[in-house]
């Protein structure tokens, strides 16, 4: 977690060495949205005659606007980029037109693949000297965040509507920010940062913030990435090596349990509710993983939980090999819940990918008289970030089955393929 | 083993933004029942608009200067590499939404080359050689000029059918 280097003072930013903060241009730095028909249907000459329209983000519970950020990240030397697959006369007209400066731009006239594929964000750090892995990537889509997985470095999203974008579910920023001094803080130090479980297991001050939580929308919450097993980020991260052993370890249940216990202490409101209760286990299954998390969060919260609210009817075990769109279909009428009565209930999960379980678990509660039922998972899938096996050209994943402990294996193994490397410690 | 093969190689003017005119490398595979596969490479030293920025002009210019018959075909994106000395080459297919270039008797008519292609949509491809079924020769960052592709072309093994048809195109010597 402590990706910024130790910081050197300046009067009001503290900037790492040899970094760059690259931004995209639209919806991120200025208010174009009057010009997103324009220019999603490619009408280039239209869009150059209403560049007028574009207007500064105005927010005034912040102490800088977002079109200031370049200046102020510059005037503490750091370097600026700024990437936009619009046309080159475009962003100029607008960077020109707003003073914003900049070191590097790189646009659609540049003829790199868009956004998320990472060429432009590799081209504009060559262009500054920078390693890439040394660049932020401040964005407000997915493309935007992608791209910074896919080139190895920090994405941070904005939402300066302080609603998080749909496209963010399965990309989520390592850090997410609604107001542009947020990232001053952000490049500070001197804030919370990620979301709330990562914080907690990295052993921050888990203050907080906007982007405390995943925010899937519909009440449906995270509290932070989850990498599959066959995710290059898996091995390294604790959540999701913690969520993993939690299904089957009484000791890394609880763990999970102290941890969502110290939501209680925050400002999230959502905590407070009448009932916590929690998807059920499989029929025929005895051991309840979410009993120890409940009893945690119900104590720190003084609120009563209950496991026997939901049953699940019967099992499907092909559900999670289902494309995600298919799997709401594929639940319904799978949970039965009892009777309630207008009570305002937690309803926790350990990992939401579709989310179509926990919001089947949802509907039957409500239909059984809830007054709302909030999600909560401690961790929302994300797109896989596979690394290629040097020997075969598969992809590498943690093989948590082996005899002598984890490692990492290549998918080929079962064609023949017998790279391995060592898993790291979690 | 495939049979699909390089049929057509050449330089290709199209009409940029505000009249400034592009140049991309074409490159066109084809294989009997198949649809062509067409690779527009945008060049580095490209004088006019990029061309994604255009790239429904430029499939319309494909269209009438090489399908003039009003044959489909499969229109790939070959964009410049990222830094120097990074071997991958990146490739998207294009698709597009409106598509209206066969006229009533079966045969492109020419008309309406603007409006001919429209909303495209850009699908990256992982592994171009396995998508075609065959090599694709790889131009280096750094390398991928007008001026390089035209020597490529003058000293082709296949030299005087690629220049028998730049010179039907009218493209740079």
């Amino acid at each position: 977690m402590g990706w910024l280097p130790t910081p050197l003072l300046t009067a009001k930013i503290r900037k790492p060495p040899s970094a760059a903060i690259i931004f995209d241009l639209d919806e991120t730095l200025l208010d174009t949205s009057m010009l997103r028909g324009d220019r999603t249907h490619r009408r280039w000459r239209q869009l150059a005659a209403r560049l007028d329209e574009v207007e500064a983000y105005l927010d005034e519970k912040s102490t800088v606007q977002a079109a200031d950020l370049p200046a102020q990240v510059k005037g503490v030397g750091f370097q600026v980029g700024v990437i936009t697959h619009s046309p080159r006369w475009y962003a100029e007209r607008l960077l020109s037109a707003f003073g914003i400066p900049h070191d590097a731009l790189i646009t659609g006239s540049d003829g790199y693949a868009p956004k998320p594929d990472p060429s432009s964000l590799r081209a504009i750090a060559d262009e500054l000297g920078v390693p890439v892995e040394d660049c932020i990537m401040v964005g407000d889509d997915a493309v935007d965040i992608g791209a910074a997985q896919n080139a190895g470095c920090i994405g941070i999203g904005v939402a300066w509507s302080r609603r998080a974008p749909k496209s963010w579910r399965r990309r989520w920023p390592n850090i997410a920010i609604a107001t542009p001094d947020r990232l001053i803080d952000v490049l500070n130090n001197s804030g919370p940062r990620f979301p709330f479980a990562e914080a907690v297991l990295a052993g921050d001050q888990p203050l907080w913030h906007w982007g405390s939580l995943l925010r899937l929308g519909n009440g449906i919450y995270g509290a932070g990435h989850y990498y599959t097993v066959s995710d290059s980020r898996h091995p390294g991260d604790v959540l999701s090596r913690l969520i993993i052993e939690a299904k089957n370890d009484p000791k890394a249940a609880e763990r999970v349990g102290e941890l969502l216990a110290r939501l209680a202490s925050t400002r999230w409101q959502s905590m407070d509710v009448d009932l916590i209760t929690s998807v059920p286990p499989k029929p025929g299954q005895t051991y309840d993983r979410f009993a120890l998390v409940r009893a945690a969060i119900a104590t720190a919260s003084d609120t009563v939980e209950r496991g026997n609210v939901l049953r699940q009817l019967f099992d499907d075990d092909d559900y999670k090999h289902q494309p995600a769109a298919d799997r709401p279909g594929r639940v319904s009428e799978r949970f039965a819940s009892t009777a309630l009565s207008n009570e305002r209930v937690l309803l926790i999960d350990d990992v939401i990918t579709s989310g179509g379980q926990a919001e089947e678990c949802r509907r039957q509660m409500l239909a059984q008289g809830a007054g709302r039922v909030v999600i909560l998972a401690l961790g929302v899938t994300q797109e896989r970030l596979p690394r290629a096996c040097p020997e075969c050209g598969g992809f590498l994943r943690l093989i948590t089955t082996g005899p002598r402990g984890d490692f990492i294996g290549c998918s080929n193994f079962y064609r023949g393929c017998l790279y391995t490397e060592e898993a790291p410690s979690a | 083993m495939s049979d699909i093969e390089l049929t057509r190689e050449l330089l290709m003017p199209y009409q940029g933004l505000d009249g400034c005119e592009g140049l991309c490398h074409v490159r066109v595979y084809e294989e009997l029942g198949r649809l062509p596969v067409v690779i527009v490479g945008g060049l580095e030293d490209n004088p006019g608009t990029a061309i994604a920025l255009v790239i429904e002009t430029v499939a319309a210019t494909v269209q009438r200067r090489l399908f003039a018959d009003g044959r489909q075909f499969h229109l790939i994106e070959h964009y410049r590499d990222a830094i120097n000395g990074l071997q991958t080459s990146r490739y998207a297919l294009v698709r597009f939404g409106g598509r209206s270039v066969v006229g009533g008797a079966g045969v492109w008519d020419g008309a309406g080359v603007e409006g001919a292609f429209r909303d495209p949509r850009w699908e990256p491809i992982d592994d171009i050689e396995e998508l075609l079924g065959c090599q694709v020769a790889v131009w280096w960052p750094g390398r991928y000029t007008s001026r390089a592709v035209a020597g490529h072309l003058l000293n082709a093994p296949n030299a005087p059918q690629l220049a028998s048809q730049r010179a039907g195109l009218g493209e740079v010597a």
